[in-house]
């Protein structure tokens, strides 16, 4: 499983009825509120063993699916 | 009471004229003359645009320096601060601003002007008078509308200063402030307070989880020493604090650490104290008694589950409730003026002088314990909820055939949004949770909207009819939770 389709099963995981697009703001769009992006980095860190910085959060693209997807990737190679 | 609450806050910043007053996010500083002048400056501003004094004018912006003037401006000029939070939604919104019908509404808040020359003392007069309305919160009502609060010049003055004694504010306080300044403790609590004690206010941006990961560093950098904070925020800090030294380094310097705006559960307080070395202070407080109204020495916090001392200017009695529950009903000479109406303002209901609190509670010594809740009000995440407001949107959808909404325990958002459904007959039950999440997200704000749903087979009723929300609370297993 690579890490968008980790993230698309978390969200599904977390509400299953739950449907936007990859590159959507998914706090804007509701789909998660602030306890939900703290459970989601514990998620991404356990997961994938790296460790989330504030740096990430400056990148606008920690929003989306597929702009954190490509964040864990580089993380993970060390990019 | 204070005497003459407008004297008190002139001569505050007639003394402090030179001292800092508020340190921006980008390092800029703002001292108690400079912050008056830029005041003064959107005050006249106002007035050249035919705002007159007893106006109202609504805030409906983001934090940031130029709303901390704004409120200040209003006390120049006389007019009346209506701060309206962000997060509620449109109809909400629509419903306050035609309530308070401003004269103004503010949505991008004055830049500062740093190099402006700070106000002479001999020119720091307040328009406002001690005993005119001078600011009106809003807060969830137990009817589903938002309340609005209406507070005097004199019992903001007088509460900030008592609760700024008893948390041990003085010039020497370097305060984090991060809470939103649209609610009384991101107001009162962490900017009148720290200002009437002639102390300092570092700026942050107001919390979310992304500043968790690196809360301490502003803090640490700043040398501050009082941090206010809400449960949830605790909660967040405790888990996304990724280095624990810098924490501890940060936590080192302070004198106070105070959480308010909802209550504190035993498990943040001892992962706090675990993690940072230093207690959480509880604060217990309530907007219409003038906001803060207790609060906990950090020698206490380490031991006790109190919500600590209360200000000295307050008395406490305990009433037995219908069901025979100790009830905590307070006389407050900080004590609102009422709620807002259409046609005026409506008092508090007082009995004796003593208004009731809705939550119940005792004292053990001089300290004060709560041990639950009377009134029909869930805290989630330091915001008031009206279980109403939920009950009747989720009561339209006609495959539902009642609804109870309940607060739930929980280490974050301090309680949980937990809706008990009786449905029709023949209902598919996971179809109407989905069908209850779809139509909670049209008409309800996001901090509204029920973190689950739970379908059951009967309420627990008392005679009347009426749903025993604590024996239904009772009812919810840990299964339904997950």
């Amino acid at each position: 499983m690579n890490e968008t389709e980790w993230l698309v099963e978390w969200f599904r995981n977390r509400d299953e009825d739950v449907t936007f697009g990859i590159d959507e703001h998914y706090v804007e769009n509701g789909a998660l509120d602030s306890f939900g992006v703290v459970e989601l980095i514990e998620g991404v860190e356990q997961n994938f063993s790296i460790q989330m910085d504030e740096q990430v959060f400056q990148d606008p693209n920690f929003f989306t699916i597929k702009g954190l997807a490509e964040i864990i990737a580089k993380k993970r190679t060390g990019t | 009471m204070t005497a003459d609450a407008t004297s008190v806050l002139e001569k505050r910043f007639r003394d402090s004229h030179d001292s800092v007053l508020l340190h921006t996010i980008d390092g800029k500083k703002l001292t108690y003359g400079g912050f008056w002048a830029n005041a003064k400056r959107v005050a006249d501003d106002w007035r050249s645009q035919g705002v007159r004094p007893g106006d109202k004018i609504a805030f409906h912006m983001e934090n940031s320096p130029g709303f901390l003037c704004c409120y200040l401006a209003c006390a120049i000029g006389g007019f009346v601060a209506c701060p309206v939070t962000r997060d509620l939604s449109s109809e909400n919104i629509d419903y306050i601003l035609k309530l308070i019908k401003p004269a103004k509404i503010i949505e991008a808040a004055p830049e500062p002007i740093f190099e402006l020359t700070p106000a002479p003392a001999s020119e720091m007069t307040l328009e406002i008078s001690d005993i005119t309305m001078f600011v009106i919160i809003f807060t969830s009502g137990t009817t589903g509308r938002p309340k609005g609060i209406v507070h005097r010049f004199e019992a903001i003055i007088g509460s900030a200063s008592s609760f700024g004694k008893l948390s041990g504010m003085d010039d020497q306080t370097r305060l984090y402030h991060v809470l939103p300044m649209t609610y009384m403790a991101g107001f009162l609590n962490t900017f009148m307070a720290p200002l009437l004690a002639g102390g300092s206010v570092i700026l942050g941006n107001a919390f979310s989880p992304i500043s968790a990961l690196n809360f301490w560093q502003r803090p640490d950098d700043e040398n501050v020493n009082t941090l206010i904070i809400t449960p949830s925020i605790a909660a967040a800090v405790c888990r996304l604090t990724r280095d624990q030294d810098a924490g501890r380094r940060a936590v080192s310097n302070m004198r106070c650490i105070q959480s308010t705006a909802g209550q504190l559960n035993s498990a943040i307080r001892s992962q706090f104290l675990e993690i940072f070395g230093h207690p959480l202070q509880d604060c217990y407080g309530l907007t219409e008694l003038g906001g803060p109204l207790t609060t906990q020495g950090p020698d206490d916090a380490r031991y006790e589950e109190s919500v600590g001392r209360v200000l000295p200017e307050l008395d406490c009695v305990f009433r037995q409730t219908s069901s025979d529950e100790d009830e905590l009903w307070i006389r407050s000479p900080f004590l609102m003026m009422g709620y807002l109406q259409e046609d005026g303002i409506e008092p508090a209901e007082l009995s004796d002088g003593f208004m009731a609190t809705g939550d119940l509670g005792l004292f053990q010594g001089d300290k004060l314990y709560i041990t639950g809740r009377g009134k029909d009000m869930i805290v989630r995440g330091g915001v008031n909820i009206a279980p109403i407001m939920i009950e009747n949107v989720i009561g339209k959808l006609d495959s539902v055939e009642d609804v109870a909404v309940v607060g739930i325990q929980h280490d974050f958002w301090g309680e949980r949004i937990i809706a008990c459904i009786l449905a029709k007959e023949g209902m598919d039950f996971k179809e109407l949770t989905k069908e209850i999440r779809r139509h909670c997200a049209e008409h309800l704000p996001v901090n509204h909207r029920p973190d689950r749903s739970v379908i059951m087979d009967s309420f627990p009723r008392a005679l009347n009819g009426k749903v025993k929300k604590n024996e239904l609370r009772e009812q919810i297993t840990d299964n339904d939770l997950e």
